[in-house]
């Protein structure tokens, strides 16, 4: 699956006229807060690649703060991502990246992953607004670091000081081969970029 | 000739609705722009959407007024495919012939005023009305002056900003929100970066 996506970034100062202008404008808002692991693969020999497009991400919806951390890991829904780096030489355009997802539905997801071979990296927080339209999606997001390792209990704390927000516009292809469906997606995504030019500069950022 | 008429109609009604869909899209546009950030979107930009506003109402006006006679002879009736019973409460809204209880209401309200001055005051009448209308006009004037110096219509802020020292002067301003931006982009970089890698 491919993932055609924009970035944008809005400063702190401006986060609530933004919100205000992404909900007169798009479907939505839908509340997000994420917990991310991120494990990487240890004893990599040195002639294998290190990159972190092979590093495993786990994501889960923190829907209450009523559970312990280790009930929560427990009954939580995990989800599995990799994400590859984006294609280069796209300036002018949107972003791509390979991306694949896979819901994890038994057992502990830190004795898996594990098992395959791969130790904890860092985690983080992701909370903001999620917005929509037609097939794509919006996020207006922060990312935050958690007071203690996996735990679910605020307060969570940002990165810097005067941390601004993230606006992250992606569509997703399922069959990158099918040049229709790229065109439609890269199409639909510079609707948004012009919908949204008078409140934020949505660029292809390389991730 | 009814089919004829029918026609006339519906593309009366899709007209209208045509340029109220444009209004639509052009106050969620000028909204948008408006609440862009705290301060006044810059007045070239404002006057723009303005004037496309402007445009689009005066074009429904003239479209209401062209097509006044259709609108006011059209009857709305259900074709005997029309599912009654599920819609219901759309037929009882657009049958409707008699006039909602509060406006009955206000109306007789008004009729009662309106005769109570003509047999209390009747040779006074023009007086007072040219009276009211120019303390109406002052009462206008005042305020839109007022509203007029809340604004600097040379600089991307109000008057009030300035005379607080919130911002010196346009250049400043665009100083400072260009460098506001270059920092919060090398702040992306630098989030985009850990959410990746852990690195900070």
């Amino acid at each position: 699956m491919q993932e055609l996506y924009l970035l944008g970034v809005v400063p702190s100062r401006r986060f609530e006229a933004v919100v205000n202008s992404l909900s007169k404008t798009l479907d939505g808002p839908k509340t997000i807060l994420e917990f991310w692991v991120v494990y990487r693969p240890k004893d990599v020999p040195p002639n294998l690649p290190r990159q972190p497009d092979s590093w495993l991400r786990l994501c889960s919806n923190i829907e209450s703060h009523d559970e312990t951390d280790t009930e929560w890991s427990k009954n939580t829904q995990w989800s599995m991502y990799l994400e590859g780096n984006s294609e280069p030489k796209r300036e002018d355009k949107c972003g791509i990246r390979p991306v694949n997802r896979a819901k994890l539905t038994n057992g502990s997801v830190t004795e898996f992953v594990e098992k395959m071979g791969y130790e904890f990296s860092h985690e983080y927080i992701i909370q903001g607004l999620e917005y929509f339209f037609f097939d794509t999606t919006v996020r207006i997001y922060q990312t935050l670091i958690p007071s203690q390792q996996r735990s679910i209990k605020p307060p969570f704390h940002p990165m810097n000081e005067e941390q601004p927000w993230i606006l992250h516009v992606y569509t997703h292809v399922a069959d990158a081969s099918n040049q229709v469906a790229m065109a439609k997606a890269e199409a639909n995504l510079t609707k948004v970029k012009t919908l949204l030019s008078a409140f934020c500069d949505l660029k292809n950022v390389r991730l | 000739m009814e089919d004829i008429s029918t026609e006339k109609t519906v593309e009366s009604l899709e007209a209208i609705r045509h340029r109220i869909a444009q209004i639509v899209q052009s106050l969620t546009h000028f909204l948008a722009i408006l609440h862009q950030s705290e301060s006044l979107s810059p007045w070239p930009t404002i006057h723009k959407n303005f004037n496309i506003l402007l445009s689009q109402i005066h074009s429904l006006s003239n479209n209401l007024a062209a097509h006044s006679h259709t609108l006011q002879t059209t009857s709305i009736y259900p074709s005997l495919e029309f599912p009654v019973k599920e819609q219901e409460p759309l037929l009882t809204t657009l049958l409707r012939t008699k006039a909602l209880p509060e406006v009955e209401e206000w109306e007789a309200n008004t009729l009662q005023e309106y005769e109570a001055s003509i047999s209390s005051q009747p040779k006074k009448k023009e007086a007072n009305d040219a009276y009211q209308k120019d303390q109406l006009w002052d009462q206008a004037r005042i305020i839109f002056m007022e509203e007029r110096e809340n604004y600097s219509w040379f600089d991307f802020v109000t008057r009030r900003q300035e005379s607080e020292g919130e911002f010196v002067s346009q250049r400043q301003l665009e100083i400072d929100r260009a460098t506001e931006e270059q920092n919060a982009n090398q702040m992306l970089t630098d989030i985009l970066s850990f959410m990746k890698s852990g690195k900070r």
